[in-house]
């Protein structure tokens, strides 16, 4: 299945649209989004007595789109994301991944997978109404890449586990990771990684085929539509009531009843508490030579 | 100042008036660079301080330049009490949910200005987790918690 296919955070879109235009709600959201991404270019979609031709509301819909990842500045957002990549890295592998660290990491993934598909969706509008700006394209493109570079490397850097010890190797390959990423902080914005360093990390994604010239982003727009639509008449929503899941919750047996795992919880918890000199010199290296990785 | 004196002598008293203001100062320091002063922890340290016969505590609060409370902090030439002010500012750190960057390169670096390895702040810290560590497992054992 191609990126974005399992259409997991499809929904962003309708959030997009209502942004767009406040006066529409979700239900004619979706009608809207269906309209104008399945029909022919010269289509106008028309509500509240208004035609919008297909260009103008895909710019519409993709300025929103980027406003709900763009939290500040573009050089905000991208401060606030370095920063808490390398805490998720430096937490997950400081000793003992604890319940809030692998929470982090798994807020951290969902939230830049879904400004991804919202920024490639984006790209994608902007490519088919044929954006004039080439510096807007680029950025657009940047901040794609880096999202795709930060998940990778938090999946290749941490584990997907939690209440778990992390060896003192792991700690070892994630320390000039999180130096790096420091490094990289204090470039400012412009900066990325280099070519070797996203090779060796394996983190490429400069040359991603659906971020190339050829690629057909009216074609991809409708197959995702269509997949979403076969996702929602396949699995209509059913509305749950709460206690129902708060009964199914509270019937389950505790994970955390026994004695060990206590103990592990508590030694891991206050193993972030130990000095480390490792730690120790990698930060004093990094506060005293920010450029030295960028000078190489 | 703490409840190990009946294992370990505290050399604090003997020191001079400089020799403790720095080592008050560099306490105060620790606890302000996670960007936020515990209440708590500052009249705890007011009250050590003040124990320890040092006028004009206020005083204390006022010096926080870190380049320079590091200049000072070498006038302490006795080892004793230089893994003295190790411990403390272990004990002191671990009040926090985790070892902040700050407090990690403050701490290496008042042990280096200090002459203390590296190997021993580690030794020094180690030793102070896992004696928390030994006394709150004692609540899920004797199943208190």
């Amino acid at each position: 299945m191609g990126r974005y296919e399992a259409c997991t955070y499809f929904s962003s879109l309708y959030d997009a649209v209502c942004n767009a235009f406040p006066q529409i709600d979700q239900s004619n959201a979706r009608t809207i989004l269906r309209e104008l991404i399945l029909a022919p270019d010269d289509y106008t979609v028309e509500f509240e007595d208004t035609s919008y031709d297909k260009k103008q509301m895909m710019d519409l819909i993709a300025r929103a789109l980027i406003a709900l990842c763009i939290d500040g500045s573009p050089q905000e957002t991208f401060n606030q994301s370095i920063e808490y990549v390398a805490n998720v890295i430096k937490h997950m592998n400081d000793g003992y991944i604890t319940k809030e660290d692998a929470e982090e990491r798994n807020a951290f993934l969902k939230k830049a997978a879904r400004c991804e598909f919202d920024l490639f969706t984006a790209y994608a509008f902007r490519q088919i109404v044929g954006e004039q700006s080439s510096e807007t394209m680029h950025e657009l493109k940047l901040n794609i890449i880096r999202l795709r570079e930060f998940q990778d490397l938090i999946e290749n850097y941490t584990r997907d586990e939690a209440e778990a010890e992390v060896s003192r190797e792991e700690f070892e390959q994630a320390r000039p990771i999180y130096k790096m990423l420091k490094s990289l902080q204090s470039l400012g914005y412009d900066y990325n990684f280099s070519p070797r360093e996203r090779e060796s990390l394996d983190i490429d994604h400069e040359d991603d085929a659906d971020l190339g010239d050829d690629f057909h982003y009216s074609d991809w727009l409708k197959r995702i539509m269509l997949l979403q639509l076969r996702k929602e008449i396949s699995q209509p929503k059913i509305e749950v009531p709460d206690f129902i899941n708060d009964t199914q919750d509270s019937v389950l047996p505790s994970k955390n009843n026994d004695l060990e795992t206590k103990i592990a919880q508590l030694r891991g918890t206050y193993n972030k508490r130990r000095f480390d000199s490792h730690r120790f010199i990698m930060l004093e290296q990094s506060t005293e030579t920010p450029n030295k990785e960028g000078e190489e | 100042m703490s409840d190990i004196s009946n294992i370990i002598p505290s050399y604090l008293s003997k020191a001079s008036n400089e020799e403790k203001e720095i080592f008050f100062q560099v306490l105060i320091h620790l606890s302000a660079t996670d960007g936020h002063t515990d209440e708590s922890e500052i009249e705890f340290i007011k009250e050590a301080a003040e124990s320890q016969g040092l006028k004009d505590i206020d005083k204390l609060f006022t010096h926080t330049d870190e380049a320079e409370i590091l200049k000072k902090v070498k006038i302490i030439k006795n080892r004793h009490l230089a893994l003295e002010l190790i411990k403390e500012m272990c004990m002191l750190s671990h009040v926090d949910n985790l070892l902040s960057d700050e407090e990690t390169l403050f701490i290496g670096k008042v042990g280096i200005a200090l002459g203390i390895e590296m190997e021993k702040i580690e030794q020094i810290s180690n030793w102070i987790i896992d004696r928390i560590i030994w006394l709150e497992q004692a609540k899920y054992i004797f199943e208190e918690k």
